[in-house]
């Protein structure tokens, strides 16, 4: 096996429990959003645009929609002979069997598929956030202040820097605190959960975590922590532009919404840093005689003959002549009968609304998925 | 069982009757559909029924557009260690390009060398989503060499013309070939699809170069017709020819009915085509749409009404464009008016022009630079 400077490992196996019914059965990574993609395909085409080849996927909860659009790693460019995606789901040996009980504890079962490329730095990812970031930039300030570990950060609200880990740094970047989701936020600089590690120093640490019965086996919890108090160097490497994490039915209704401005930061109509997912081609989307699209995602394989607006449309959305669609995200093979009326609501993938009003307010809506209303 | 077949596309199709769009390009890699390219439906029809050998014969120059809309066959399922695509190119001495008998000569090992029994012959200029299984199923049970399709034509014969007619006996048996002209008020037309062992197609190419015959595979086969056990199958759906620059344009509204729209790129699964990652299309405040296809990646914010506009075109505030074609990336300025009209890539049509083409002979716009496909 060709010997890599960095591979990359994408923690997917998150159950999304804020964003039920659409993830009663997939897991959070295999979300769909906006208008054609999945949430993973993001730190995914994010891996292939940094040039980075290995990517190991660790799968546990609900994995085979996630397996299924992964298949091959072909859509990422990531269907490689020396690396390319594995997907890593927690198994069982002769001393038993366990589930990844904690981020590090996930990384620590696969010690044998990161050793295999003799990897000098790994890249821990998670597969629930929307944003695009060339890894190899970061990789490059990781090795010039020669750290050991690198944490890319992002300033958040003091309210939402409960949520996250809070770190604080010097001038040059380098971090001297960090807590854990702390009651009483000292700064407002934020983790984004993801990291870079020199992979000798990571290797230990986690051998070690393992051993200690009372550890969470949680990257943020424990590893972090021990890391600073052990004097390694960390460092922050700040983002700027757009990432969100759309953690709550809300947040990932207004993440779709963010697209339909064609000026937004995350910018998906570049060619440069193309965001790829993987799926059946279908034919352009048709819009009937007496349509009415306005400000609208609409994609290939959609059938507009109602009307629309402030939405956005995934593969397969039929809407109906007589249907109104408003402010609402529609998943792929949703269809909408004539008179429908939706304001604010997600309707789940292959629902039938044949008949109704359906509006959400300050809360959005969700119809779930598979679902006939009549 | 589809192990025993392998598919052969002849791609050197003459393209005199659609210069402005073939300029750079053979007719089979030309955009259809707002995101197809035209043997899209080859493949997807021979590759659909499990055929996973696949050869391309391929025209003498601009070959480049079809390869790089081909790349290693990974769209149809076609990158495999065992078959896969071939592409056949003409070898320097053959006639230029036109004969396609010439040119599988000089690849008889390709023929030689693949595992299957049997060989589907098609043209990459056909538009049809066909179930090969039921060709197939006809040709295996009559035991005939050859299997010959053809579809009966009753209305809008001159869109046929120059096709290959086949011309029956009255036990419905194939009597002899012909050509279709205007006047005639029904005909069959011959869909260029045929079915014939190998070994027999390998002996029929030997004796057609060694009689000194140059030209097309197609007809050098009906030319040999009546030496060999011909069975026929009669195809009722969908089917036309991009021939010409008349019946292109046509076919393309075809899709914009909806029952034409289902058959061709629904039925059966729908039609695989290369994967381009375009981002999904905008349509801002004020913009209009109707009766038309509109591929992903557009940005639209003018009017569009009975067309087909192919992906990342942007149309701007107060453009108006009506029963045109265009084409991926090309720029729709502001206050524009387009009617009738083919646009090829990556052409912008700057502010306030006035691009107007006759019903009856829509206008081509050639693209605008060869730097792409």
């Amino acid at each position: 096996m060709r010997k890599k400077e960095m591979i990359a490992m994408l923690l997917a196996g998150g159950q999304g429990s804020r964003l039920v019914p659409l993830t009663s059965d997939v897991a959070k990574p295999a979300v769909d959003f906006g208008g054609k993609y999945k949430i993973i395909d993001f730190p995914l085409s994010n891996c292939t645009n940094s040039g980075i080849d290995t990517v190991g996927i660790l799968t546990q909860y609900r994995p085979f929609l996630l397996n299924t659009h992964i298949g091959t790693g072909l859509a990422w460019d990531l269907n490689s002979m020396h690396g390319g995606t594995a997907i890593l789901p927690p198994y069982t040996t002769q001393e038993g069997g366990a589930w990844y009980k904690g981020t590090a504890n996930a990384i620590y079962q696969n010690i044998q598929y990161i050793d295999r490329y003799d990897p000098d730095h790994v890249l821990i990812l998670s597969g629930d956030h929307i944003y695009k970031m060339d890894y190899n930039k970061m990789l490059r300030e990781h090795k010039k202040q020669g750290a050991d570990v690198t944490i890319a950060a992002l300033t958040v609200t003091l309210e939402e820097a409960k949520r996250f880990g809070i770190m604080n740094v010097r001038d040059d970047n380098t971090i001297y605190e960090f807590e854990e989701k702390p009651e009483k936020p000292k700064s407002n600089l934020a983790s984004m959960g993801i990291y870079i590690f020199k992979w000798s120093e990571l290797k230990k640490y986690l051998i070690e975590d393992e051993k200690n019965k009372e550890s969470e086996n949680d990257f943020g919890m424990n590893i972090l922590p021990k890391m600073l108090e052990d004097g390694l160097k960390m460092v922050t490497h700040p983002f700027k532009g757009y990432w969100k994490d759309v953690g709550t039915i809300n947040s990932l209704w207004e993440a779709n919404m963010d697209l339909l401005d064609e000026n937004n930061d995350l910018n998906l109509h570049t060619n440069n840093w193309k965001i790829y997912t993987s799926g059946e081609p279908k034919g352009a989307a048709y819009f009937g005689e007496r349509a009415v699209v306005e400000n609208s995602m609409v994609v290939d394989g959609c059938e507009v003959y109602g009307s629309i607006k402030n939405a956005v449309l995934f593969p397969g959305v039929i809407i109906e002549e007589g249907a109104v669609v408003k402010n609402s995200v529609l998943f792929p093979n949703v269809k909408i009968g004539r008179g429908v009326i939706l304001d604010r609501v997600i309707v789940g993938e292959n629902t039938n609304v044949l008949s109704g009003t359906h509006a959400g307010d300050t809360t959005i809506k969700v119809i779930p998925q598979n679902k006939t209303i009549k | 069982m589809a192990k025993s077949y392998m598919g052969l596309i002849l791609a050197s199709q003459d393209t005199n009757d659609i210069r402005g769009l073939t300029k750079y390009r053979p007719i089979a890699s030309i955009p259809f559909a707002g995101r197809y390219r035209v043997v899209d439906f080859s493949l997807t029809n021979l590759t659909r029924f499990g055929i996973s050998n696949v050869g391309i014969v391929v025209p003498h120059s601009y070959v480049r557009s079809l390869r790089d809309h081909i790349r290693g066959g990974q769209f149809w399922d076609l990158n495999r260690k065992n078959g896969g695509i071939f592409l056949m190119h003409p070898t320097i001495d053959s006639e230029i390009g036109k004969s396609n008998v010439e040119n599988f000569r000089s690849n008889l090992e390709y023929l030689h060398k693949s595992k299957e029994n049997y060989v589907v012959l098609c043209s990459s200029h056909l538009v049809a989503n066909i179930d090969l299984r039921s060709i197939i199923d006809s040709h295996e049970k009559s035991g005939k060499d050859l299997t010959i399709v053809y579809k009966k034509i009753d209305e809008n014969i001159k869109a046929y013309r120059g096709s290959t007619s086949v011309i029956l006996n009255e036990n419905k048996e194939v009597k002899k070939f012909g050509m279709v002209v205007d006047s005639q008020e029904e005909t069959n037309i011959s869909l260029e699809i045929k079915i014939i062992k190998k070994d027999l197609l390998i002996d029929l190419l030997m004796s057609g170069v060694q009689n000194g015959f140059v030209g097309d595979l197609n007809k050098f086969i009906e030319h040999s017709v009546h030496k060999i056990s011909t069975n026929l199958y009669e195809f009722t759906g969908y089917a036309k020819f991009i021939d010409s620059t008349k019946n292109y344009f046509r076919a393309n509204k075809d899709i914009l009915k909806k029952e034409t729209r289902e058959e061709l790129l629904l039925n059966n699964g729908g039609i695989s085509t290369k994967i381009n990652d375009t981002p999904p299309a905008i349509y801002k405040p004020n913009s209009k749409v109707s009766n038309s296809l509109i591929a992903n990646g557009c940005i639209v914010k003018g009017s569009v009404k009975d067309s087909i506009i192919g992906r990342r075109v942007v149309i701007k505030k107060g453009a108006t464009i009506e029963n045109s074609i265009i084409l991926q990336s090309c720029i729709i300025e502001e206050g524009v008016e387009i009617r009738n009209v083919i646009i090829d890539k990556n052409v912008t049509i700057s502010k306030y022009q006035k691009v107007i083409g006759s019903e009856d002979f829509p206008l081509i716009i050639e693209k605008k630079s060869l730097l792409d496909g």
